[in-house]
């Protein structure tokens, strides 16, 4: 047996420096990064600044990685300059603010979609939450007679409610967040069909189309609200401790919970968020058509994750900024008005929408390969 | 200096685990005083883990006693241990890949000012605590892989000094690392017991341990062979308290279990015996590199 236990002790023998320095290189981490993983183009760092005065290529990045970080943003200028050049009624302020309204729903849902992203989760019941509360909304308003203030309360709540069950789902029983939310989506979207019996209600008191109507200092509502959800998404994200502890959490749950953070809590606040972003999207969705549709919404979930992945928030969680769904939003905002402008076929702005979006990815998986080397 | 001229920090008696009717750890008794490093030393399934997870909250102990700072402690949880100052370096470091150090440093703990983090006051103070550190970063700003692992690895070690704690644990934190690195990170593992905190070290690496520790456990078997002073001790004597889990084992021809260490128990672990295999041999080796 002594003999077994030394032979044993002799092939694990380990670390003689000899043979520690024939596998790893010394310059470089043995084991691989996690976040090489992470899917497309990784902002984190850009904006603080990043001073490289280590040795060796520890902590360095280079001048491409720093332009394909860029990538989003350099799209929006050229399309707007495109587009500018092609078209002269694109750059007029009132085409500006159409373009912002006609994105604000859309935009008001990628915030959320941003912050559960950053904190690993997906919520797929927006397009849902949407139906669901332009319709609670117009029963509230037209059948009870509650008045529009207490309606938007009520939608509000419908939000709330609907990410607390996620929350339930995904952090109580333990499923994929994904998996948990297109069910979820369904049901609600049935809830809704059923609450109107798939009928469309029309809004006879026009209180809440009006005020989404309206100009203040020449900005419609919507644009405000796109305005005021994204200022309060960054200030959240990049200021408070519940920003730090959801890219904290969606970076590596494991070692957020040993490091004291409240991870379940964490989630809850996430999915009662995109809950709330939905729910606000479905009342600007209530308002602008005059009426609570439970069919609305459609598939809205895939047009926000095109948004909120142009915008080149990684999937595997941690990392993303808002600033930069807003730029991805407003690329898909800026390409449709100007397709349009320039009276492209539907059926090719379609097709100009899918290659744009291709062609983030790629670019985004040709950054991500620079890193992992 | 000897360990009666302060009480222990840490304080272990009779300590044991079982995992069913499997005994992982039996009657581990040690004491851990402050500005020492005292390494955990062990063949595979000798217990070392099982011991690091008691300590710092993880498993729960069937038996004995644990004494932080005199006091009997029980901890259910690892933050259980956290709030006795027990603060634990884990091998896959819990670091936040994409973020930055100083938001790595001050997860869970992030300074305020009124609703908001106070950044400046966050980052300033990384850069003063990794200041005193061989091990350079960059930038406290930037992300976590971005780095070496070394530097990873300090980063981890400063959320130690972040945390307060003063006994840290601290589980094959070379295991990773090439040798400069491995140097740097033994270092920082030396500045910490300079520092006043009691470091646990475990490691496989005898030539390691060699430069670092002051004392070291053997553990053979899920028990302690022995604690030795590293400067009243060789490291032949230390190989074969690994290797028998006793100093005094000659080499057996035989190759049979020696008398003295023999625990019934413990044959099934290896029960094919294997060529003979000179254990000196494998001492010298150590030695000489």
């Amino acid at each position: 047996m002594t003999a077994g236990l030394s032979a044993h002790s002799a092939a694990h023998s380990p670390g003689h420096p000899a043979e520690h320095s024939a596998a790893h290189s010394p310059s470089r981490p043995a084991v691989r990064s996690f976040a090489d993983g992470l899917g497309v183009l990784n902002p984190a760092g850009w904006f603080g600044p990043t001073r490289p005065s280590g040795s060796g290529r520890d902590g360095r990045r280079r001048t491409a990685d720093r332009l394909l970080d860029l990538g989003i943003y350099l799209a929006l200028v050229a399309l707007v300059l495109y587009f500018w050049q092609a078209s002269p009624y694109f750059m007029t302020q009132r085409n500006l603010l159409n373009v912002g309204a006609a994105v604000a729903v859309t935009g008001v849902l990628a915030a959320g979609m941003t912050i559960a992203l950053i904190a690993g989760q997906l919520d797929l019941t927006v397009g849902g939450n949407i139906a669901l509360t332009s319709v609670v909304v117009s029963l509230v308003i037209e059948d009870l007679g509650w008045g529009t203030p207490l309606a938007v309360v009520v939608g509000l709540a419908v939000g709330v409610v609907i990410g607390l069950v996620n929350t339930a789902l995904v952090v109580g029983v333990g499923i994929n967040s994904i998996i948990a939310t297109l069910a979820m989506g369904i049901v609600i979207r049935g809830v809704a069909l059923i609450s109107t019996d798939g009928q469309t209600k029309p809004l006879t008191n026009l209180a809440l189309p009006d005020f989404l109507q309206d100009r203040p200092l020449a900005i419609p509502t919507s644009v405000w609200i796109l305005a005021a959800v994204f200022l309060a998404s960054w200030v959240v994200m990049t200021f408070t401790r519940a920003g730090w502890h959801i890219y904290g959490v969606g970076g590596n749950p494991s070692a957020a919970l040993r490091a004291g953070v409240r991870t379940k809590r964490v989630y809850a606040g996430v999915f009662v968020t995109t809950g709330v972003l939905a729910a606000l999207g479905g009342i600007i969705t209530t308002g602008t058509s005059s009426s609570g549709g439970p069919n609305y919404a459609n598939g809205a979930e895939f047009d926000v994750l095109t948004a909120v992945l142009l915008g080149g928030i990684g999937l595997a969680g941690g990392s993303g900024r808002v600033q930069r769904t807003l730029a991805g939003v407003l690329v898909i905002g800026v390409l449709n008005n100007g397709l349009t402008l320039m009276s492209v076929n539907s059926y090719y702005q379609q097709l100009a929408r899918g290659a744009v979006f291709v062609l983030a990815v790629v670019l985004g998986a040709v950054g991500e390969r620079r890193r992992a080397r | 200096m000897t360990e009666t001229t302060t009480a222990p920090l840490l304080s272990a008696q009779g300590v044991g685990k079982l995992f069913g009717h499997v005994r992982a750890l039996r009657d581990v008794s040690f004491d851990l005083h402050a500005g020492e490093v005292l390494a955990v030393l062990g063949d595979n399934g000798a217990g070392k883990s099982t011991l690091i997870k008691a300590l710092s909250g993880v498993y729960d102990l069937t038996e004995g006693r644990l004494r932080v700072r005199g006091e009997d402690v029980s901890f259910g949880k690892p933050a259980d241990a956290t709030a006795r100052g027990i603060a634990t370096v884990y091998q896959d470091l819990a670091l936040v890949d994409t973020r930055d150090v100083a938001a790595n440093l001050f997860l869970g703990r992030e300074f305020r000012r009124g609703p908001f983090v106070d950044r400046r006051r966050m980052y300033r103070e990384a850069e003063r605590i990794l200041d005193g550190f061989t091990i350079k970063l960059p930038s406290v700003r930037v992300p976590i892989y971005l780095l070496s692992g070394g530097q990873r690895q300090a980063v981890a070690i400063a959320r130690v000094l972040v945390g307060g704690a003063d006994i840290v644990i601290m589980d094959e934190p070379t295991a990773a690392l090439g040798v400069q690195e491995s140097e740097r990170v033994l270092r920082l593992v030396r500045d910490l017991r300079d520092a006043g905190k009691a470091v646990i070290l475990i490691s496989h690496n005898l030539q390691q341990v060699w430069q670092t520790a002051d004392r070291i456990m053997v553990m053979h078997l899920g028990r302690v062979a022995g604690i030795r002073r590293r400067a009243d001790s060789t490291v032949e004597e230390i190989v074969k308290l690994i290797v028998y889990g006793d100093p005094d084992t000659e080499r057996d021809p035989d190759g049979a279990p020696d008398a003295g260490t023999g625990e019934a128990g413990a044959a099934p672990d290896r029960p094919d015996g294997g060529t003979a295999h000179d254990p000196v041999k494998d001492t010298d080796r150590r030695a000489a590199s």
